[in-house]
This record gives C-alpha cells, sequence and structure tokens, in this order.
C-alpha cells in the first residue's frame, strides 16, 4: 500500500478522535511512516519533571473538555431558572443590607416558609452572586481552551487535502459506499461525466490519473468548520463586551425632570437635560398610545441637541443614550428667605410612593435641609392631603426621622416654616428617562453577528468529502465507485446517493447516446 | 377583512382537528390486527385496494395539514390587512402564527422523512394550541408605545415562530424517540431516523433562537435603553437557548448519546412553553403582549 494511499484510508477510517498526547504522538510517529509503538499506558512523558507543568497541563485538559461545557451550560440553565422563577432583588438594593431586608419582608408573602432558604442560597440574586460569575469566567475560559485545542485539527481538516487515490478495499468496505458498472463507453467520458456532475453539486475535485484508472477526490465548505471558532470567540467577546460597557459607562434609571426644569446628568459628562414638554395619549378604548417629551440636551449650558423622545426612538448624544422610560406628577416649588432672595425655584418630580402618595425632594443645601413634597394619593380620597394641596416635611439633611416641620401648603398661598417661605406654585409633570452609556455596544453587536453568523455557516453549510474512482475493468467495461466519511447527519447519505445516482444517469445516458449513435 | 381572517382560522382549526383525529388513527391502522381485519372485508372487484399498512390514511392527514396550512396562512394574512400591521402583536395572533410555524416545519420534515408517524405527536400539539388561540380575546387592538416599532416586532417574532415551530418538531421527535427507547414499537421509524429528526429541528431551530435573543436584545437597547437585564422573560429564552445548546454539546459527548439528549429535547421543549406563556405568570417588561 502507497504511503498516499495508506494516508488517505487513515483520512477515510481515521475514526475517534484523538485529543490525549499520547495518541497524538503516535499518530505523528505514523505519519513519518515508521511503524506505531506497541501500545502504551497514555501517561505523561518522562521529559516534563516539574510539578507546575503537571497542573497546568491537568488543567489545561480539564478546561478543553467537552464534558466541562456540558456541565457548566447545565449548572448555568439550573441558576437562570431560579433567576427567572424567583423575583430578583433589584441590583441597589442587594449591596444594602437593610434594604435587602426590607425587600425581603415584602417577598415573604409570597414564598411563605421557603424564604429564608432562598436567600440563604442567594436565590434573590442569582445573577449577582460570586458563584454565577465563576461559572460564567469558567465557561469563557472553558470557550478559549476547547477553541485553541480544537483549531490545529479544524485547520487541518481545512487545509490538508488527502490523497485521492485509495485503494479498492476501501471503496468495498466504506460504511457509505456505492458504485456502478457500464461498458461502451471510454474511460475518459466516464470520469469526465463524474467529474462534471461533481462540479456541479459545487465540490471542489482533485484526480490523480493512471492509464487504467481514474481517481478523484472531492470536498466543499471546507472553511466553514472553522466559523465554529468564531461562533465560540463571539461568545467570549459578548461576555467582554458586557464587562467592558459596565466598567466603563454608567445607567440611571430614574431619571426623572419636571416640565420646565433642567437637569444635569453628571457622571463625568458635561450634559444636562431640560424638559420643554411632556405629553402622554392614550386610545379611545384606555390603552397607552405614546409618551412624548421635548428633551433639550445642554453641553456646558449651550443646547447641542433637541428631540422629542418616544419610547422607541431615544436622543442619541456623543454615546449618552436618553430613553422615555416613565412619568409621574411634579409639583413647582419656591423657597425663599424673608428678605426676599430666592434660594429654590424649580419643578420637584414626585417619583417615588409613600403609602401610595407621590413623594418628591429636593435639598436646601446652604440651609442643611432636606424637604420632602407629598401630594394627595389617585387611587382613594385622600383624608389628610386635599387637592389643590401639597404636604411638605422638612427634615436636617442626613436626618429623616426627626421633621422639622410638617404642613399642607395650598396652591399658590405662600407658607412660613421656620425661617423660610415656602410657595407651592403649581402641579405639572414630570418625566422618567433611562439615561446611559454603553461603550461596550459596539462590540456586543459585532459579537452577536459572529454568534449568529458563525453558528449558521457551521451548520447551514457542512464539510462534505468523497471519494471516487473510475477503474478499466475488462475492454469496454468500467467501473465506477463512490465512498464517503461517515458523517453524523443522515443528511449527507442521500447527498451521497443523490450525486452517486446522477453520475450512474449521465454516464448511462451518454453510453445509450455511443450505442444509438 | 377581520371577519374573514376569523373564517379562516375557524375553518383551519376544523381542518387541523381533522388531520389529527387522522393521525391519532393512523398508528391504529398500521397494526397488524387492524389490517388483518381490514382485509378480510371483501372488495367488489374493480375498487381500489386499502394498502395493508395504512400508509394511505397519513397521506390523508397530510393533506390536511396542507390544507390547514394554507388556510392559516390566509388567517394570518387577512388579519394582517384588517391591522395594518403584521400578526404579532397578542397572544391570539402569536399563538396562530405559532401554529403556522410548527405546521411548516413538520411538512418540509415530512417531505424529505416520510416519517408520517411523526404527525401523531405534531398534529394533536398544534391542534390544542389553535383551540386555545381560538378561546383567547382576538380583537384587533392598536399597540402600546413599546411596541411600536414595526421592523423590530416583525423580525423578532418571526424567527420566534419559526424557532418555536421547529422545536415543537424536534420535541416529537424526541417523544418518539424515547417510546422507540421504551416499547421498541414496530411502527415508529429507526432510532436513527428519529434522532435525525430531532437533530434536523435543532439545526433550523437553534440559530433563529440566538436571532430571538439578538434582536430582542437589540429592541430593547431601543426601546428600555438596556440590552440585557435578566426580564423574567429574557431569562426564559435564555434558558431556552442552553437547554438547546446542551443538546447539541451533549449529542458529541460519550454518555449523552441517545436518550439523554432525547431527554433534553424534551426539557428543551419545555422551556419554549414557559418562556411562550411566560407574559401570564413571569411578570415583568414583557407582561404586557399576554393581555
Amino acid at each position: 500500500m502507497s504511503d498516499i494511499a495508506r494516508r488517505s484510508s487513515r483520512a477515510v477510517f481515521g475514526g475517534k478522535r484523538a485529543t490525549s498526547a499520547g495518541a497524538r504522538r503516535r499518530r505523528g510517529q505514523q505519519e513519518e511512516g515508521r511503524r506505531p509503538a506497541p501500545s502504551q499506558p497514555d501517561t505523561t512523558p518522562s521529559t516534563r519533571s516539574s510539578d507546575l507543568a503537571t497542573l497546568i497541563d491537568a488543567a489545561w485538559r480539564f478546561l478543553a473538555s467537552r464534558k466541562l461545557a456540558l456541565a457548566l451550560i447545565l449548572l448555568i440553565t439550573l441558576a437562570a431558572l431560579f433567576g427567572m422563577l424567583l423575583i430578583q432583588v433589584p441590583s441597589g438594593i442587594a449591596g444594602d443590607p437593610v434594604a435587602y431586608k426590607q425587600w425581603l419582608e415584602q417577598v415573604r408573602p409570597k414564598y411563605g416558609v421557603w424564604t429564608e432558604l432562598f436567600s440563604r442560597l442567594q436565590l434573590f440574586m442569582v445573577f449577582q452572586t460570586a458563584w454565577f460569575r465563576l461559572l460564567v469566567v469558567l465557561l469563557a475560559l472553558n470557550i478559549l481552551v476547547c477553541t485553541a485545542q480544537r483549531w490545529r485539527g479544524l485547520w487541518n481538516a481545512a487545509t490538508k487535502t488527502p490523497g485521492a487515490r485509495l485503494n479498492e478495499g476501501a471503496f468495498l468496505r466504506a460504511r457509505l459506499a456505492t458504485g456502478f458498472e457500464v461498458s461502451g463507453v471510454a474511460l475518459e467520458d466516464v470520469s469526465q461525466r463524474v467529474e462534471s456532475v461533481l462540479r456541479r453539486c459545487r465540490f471542489r475535485v482533485l484526480s490523480e490519473r493512471d492509464s487504467q484508472e481514474v481517481y478523484f477526490y472531492a470536498d466543499r465548505n471546507r472553511f466553514a468548520r472553522l466559523a465554529t471558532a468564531i461562533h465560540h470567540l463571539s461568545i467570549v467577546l459578548v461576555l467582554l463586551g458586557a464587562v467592558y460597557g459596565q466598567s466603563g459607562g454608567f445607567a440611571m434609571p430614574g431619571f426623572m425632570v419636571a416640565m420646565g426644569s433642567e437637569r444635569p446628568i453628571g457622571q463625568g459628562t458635561d450634559l444636562a437635560v431640560r424638559l420643554d414638554s411632556f405629553v402622554d395619549e392614550y386610545y379611545v378604548a384606555g390603552p397607552p398610545k405614546d409618551f412624548r417629551s421635548d428633551v433639550v440636551v445642554l453641553e456646558q449650558g449651550v443646547e447641542v441637541r433637541r428631540q422629542t423622545v418616544r419610547v422607541n426612538s431615544p436622543l442619541i448624544y456623543k454615546g449618552v443614550r436618553i430613553h422615555q422610560s416613565f412619568f409621574g406628577p411634579a409639583v413647582v416649588m419656591r423657597v425663599a428667605e424673608p428678605n426676599g432672595r430666592v434660594l429654590f425655584e424649580d419643578g420637584i418630580p414626585l417619583g417615588w410612593k409613600s403609602q401610595e402618595r407621590p413623594v418628591g425632594s429636593f435639598v436646601l443645601p446652604e440651609q442643611g435641609l432636606e424637604v420632602f413634597v407629598v401630594a394627595p394619593a389617585s387611587s382613594f380620597v385622600d383624608p389628610i392631603i386635599r387637592p389643590g394641596q401639597a404636604r411638605l416635611e422638612v427634615y436636617r439633611r442626613g436626618d429623616n426621622n426627626t421633621p422639622l416641620f410638617m404642613s399642607n401648603a395650598d396652591q399658590g398661598t405662600p407658607l412660613e416654616l421656620g425661617k423660610l417661605t415656602y410657595t407651592f406654585l403649581e402641579e405639572t409633570r414630570f418625566s422618567g428617562f433611562q439615561v446611559v452609556k454603553d461603550p461596550g455596544l459596539t462590540i456586543i453587536w459585532a459579537a452577536f453577528a459572529g454568534i449568529v453568523v458563525g453558528m449558521m455557516v457551521v451548520l447551514y453549510f457542512p464539510h462534505r468529502r468523497l471519494w471516487a474512482m473510475c477503474k478499466q475493468k475488462a475492454p469496454g467495461s468500467v467501473e465506477v465507485r463512490f465512498l464517503a466519511t461517515p458523517e453524523r447527519a443522515k443528511a449527507f447519505e442521500e447527498t451521497f446517493s443523490r450525486i452517486a445516482g446522477d453520475a450512474e444517469r449521465e454516464v448511462k445516458g451518454s453510453q445509450e447516446r455511443s450505442t444509438t449513435a | 377583512m377581520e371577519k374573514m381572517s376569523l373564517y379562516m382560522f375557524t375553518a383551519a382549526t376544523i381542518t387541523l382537528a381533522m388531520a389529527a383525529a387522522v393521525y391519532l388513527l393512523y398508528p391504529l391502522s398500521r397494526l397488524s390486527l387492524f389490517s388483518r381485519v381490514m382485509s378480510l372485508r371483501t372488495v367488489p372487484a374493480g375498487q381500489i385496494q386499502m394498502p395493508q399498512n395504512g400508509e394511505a390514511i397519513a397521506i390523508y392527514g397530510v393533506i390536511l395539514a396542507w390544507n390547514a396550512l394554507v388556510m392559516l396562512a390566509l388567517s394570518l394574512m387577512f388579519r394582517s390587512i384588517a391591522s395594518g400591521r403584521g400578526p404579532f402583536s397578542n397572544m391570539y395572533e402569536f399563538t396562530t402564527a405559532f401554529v403556522w410555524g410548527i405546521l411548516l416545519v413538520y411538512l418540509s420534515m415530512d417531505r424529505q422523512y416520510k416519517a408520517r408517524i411523526l404527525g401523531t405527536v405534531v398534529i394533536p400539539t398544534a391542534v390544542v394550541l389553535l383551540i386555545y388561540a381560538g378561546s383567547l380575546p382576538n380583537n384587533v387592538a392598536p399597540l402600546v408605545p413599546a411596541l411600536q416599532n414595526t421592523p423590530l416586532l416583525t423580525a423578532h417574532v418571526s424567527v420566534a415562530i419559526l424557532a418555536y415551530g421547529a422545536f415543537a418538531v424536534g420535541f416529537g421527535a424526541a417523544l418518539l424517540y424515547l417510546a422507540k427507547r421504551a416499547f421498541g414499537l414496530e411502527l415508529l421509524p429507526s432510532l436513527v431516523t428519529l434522532d435525525d429528526i430531532g437533530y434536523r429541528s435543532v439545526i433550523i431551530g437553534f440559530p433563529f433562537m440566538a436571532l430571538v435573543l439578538i434582536l430582542g436584545a437589540f429592541w430593547a437597547n431601543t426601546a428600555w435603553g438596556r440590552y440585557w437585564g435578566w426580564d423574567p422573560k429574557e431569562t426564559a429564552s435564555l434558558v431556552t437557548w442552553l437547554l438547546y445548546a446542551a443538546y447539541l454539546h451533549a449529542r458529541t459527548v460519550r454518555g449523552w448519546r441517545g436518550t439523554p439528549s432525547a431527554l433534553v429535547l424534551v426539557l428543551g421543549f419545555a422551556a419554549v412553553l414557559v418562556t411562550y406563556f411566560g407574559n401570564y405568570f413571569l411578570g415583568g417588561l414583557h407582561s404586557y403582549a399576554g393581555k
């Protein structure tokens, strides 16, 4: 058996993918033409003496295993299952033990006796726990190591071309094999027709010829396999993009601006948002139709962008995005000193709810005061605050337990509390935005594209290869044989049979033509 | 136009119910006792003989299913014309489209594999879903602000339909695989064929499911300002995608081929259903679509 034929046979019958070092060594020796070493236990080669190298090797093999991938995927799935079936604590609250306890009490009625257990297992904050992050990091490492490990094999399969010549036994032994005989057609004719059928099926065809035999090796989509690396590396890229976006950006989900007010974004930008108007529109039947905020963005006090922000049309300026999120009532307050100097005059969004009453607050920094403003409840007739009134509660900043003053203010009527005059000027609205900056977005979209495109290329353009042989048997009679490597999907069996059938039809068609000619 | 859509829907439901009846009778007709009984009847000369293995019954099921597919397509089309947008914005529309997707994938698989017995699982499932859709409120309601993004609404929901339809067929194949493993019924196709149908369904469905997640993320980024927030329905669709990823990896791991992989396929479809009906009980930002 010639060297080429033996190598080709191994390509056909190579069988199990051997990944251990010992098997790789054995294959390497065979490819050099030496006889294979007798079967040895797969022990660590004696050239590596340090324990560290053994450890790294073991770690590498652990991270390269597909079983690990399966285990990690299932574990992450299980974690996500809890994350979607149990109410998850919002990220701001999770870090604050006091707030967390309060939140826990809120959900206790729903989970009853299970609450303590779930809390202990951190199941109310699955995606923020260290162990979940560890699973994700392990998966990323697993993907990287696996891809690195597979790359050589993928590259070789894509670039190395097996020889076309195989011995006859191979054509009879292979699992996917078929053939036919034809008489009255010349060998050249037969081989030309077979080749043309293969080319028509988008195969790359290589041939080796003898006087009595023509051998073909045909394959297609040989580079498609490499797309699996793109797909898997893109998954890691998504994770990296997410980390980058979080660390290099910011997200402010409850950015409220009262109508007519201007509010700086902060976060290292020089930007401020002014709300010129807000409109909420409803369908006749009741459901909301549209939420529109006329927003002006100012940079260092200068207007740089003006847009009507709606739910599906955010305002984007220099990477900062302003999304319409929610809305609510607001009040305009003025606070003045006895001498008439106005300390504060602005709209205050009443963005929180306390006992079903809208609440907002503002700060008087010079006086060290924090003022809470409460509007009457809308869902019941409020016994404490009448329509047209706003309740003011004045506290010393930092001490929200003992109010200095508490009183209802009538619209338009100044109210003296302590040494300052508070005037509830008007009721208005506020628009709530999600203001975000995510520098990782471009990476994320590119990675998403990589995931989908990589997947589709691998799955929809599978690498197929087959061998064919045309042999002059007796004068006037040519035998044609096909064989293919058994692919996992049955689909290739049908393509394979179809190609062989087409070839047979073409060749026999020309046979008829030559006999009738 | 809206009425035409409902008439077509009713017609499709009836047709598909008949198809389901045929498919449920089909295994019975394959049983040798039944065909022996049938062959005892004397057939007058000149009349067509019934093939003894009962395949003829199955073809009626396929024809009825094709009819239902066309009727559903018309129903969806009329509805789109009536509402001025794709039929994707409430559970009635979406379920109808889902069943259409199931039928589309099933009938394409049927052309290739001709494993008619698959219909015994898939078609009754489709009928149940269609009857469920019929019980839902189906007035054409205008879209709330969050859904007012026609290209993304169309794209995100269309790929979901195709993905779920493919996964439903894979579920059918997996159930039959497990049944064959457990009971070794002759009338079921070979384990290799069933495994292959399952695999084929997943390689259709899996990239589309990835697209569902990605288009959803892109839309969420436009509407809500973040592409991922562990919203219950987002997480549920991720769980679904991960289970099918697990299936694809499990097929190549020793010890996980065959029955364990089929079980993962069944779990995957359970996840599809949870994701699909998640509007109703998961809460979160997606809950409006259920009303």
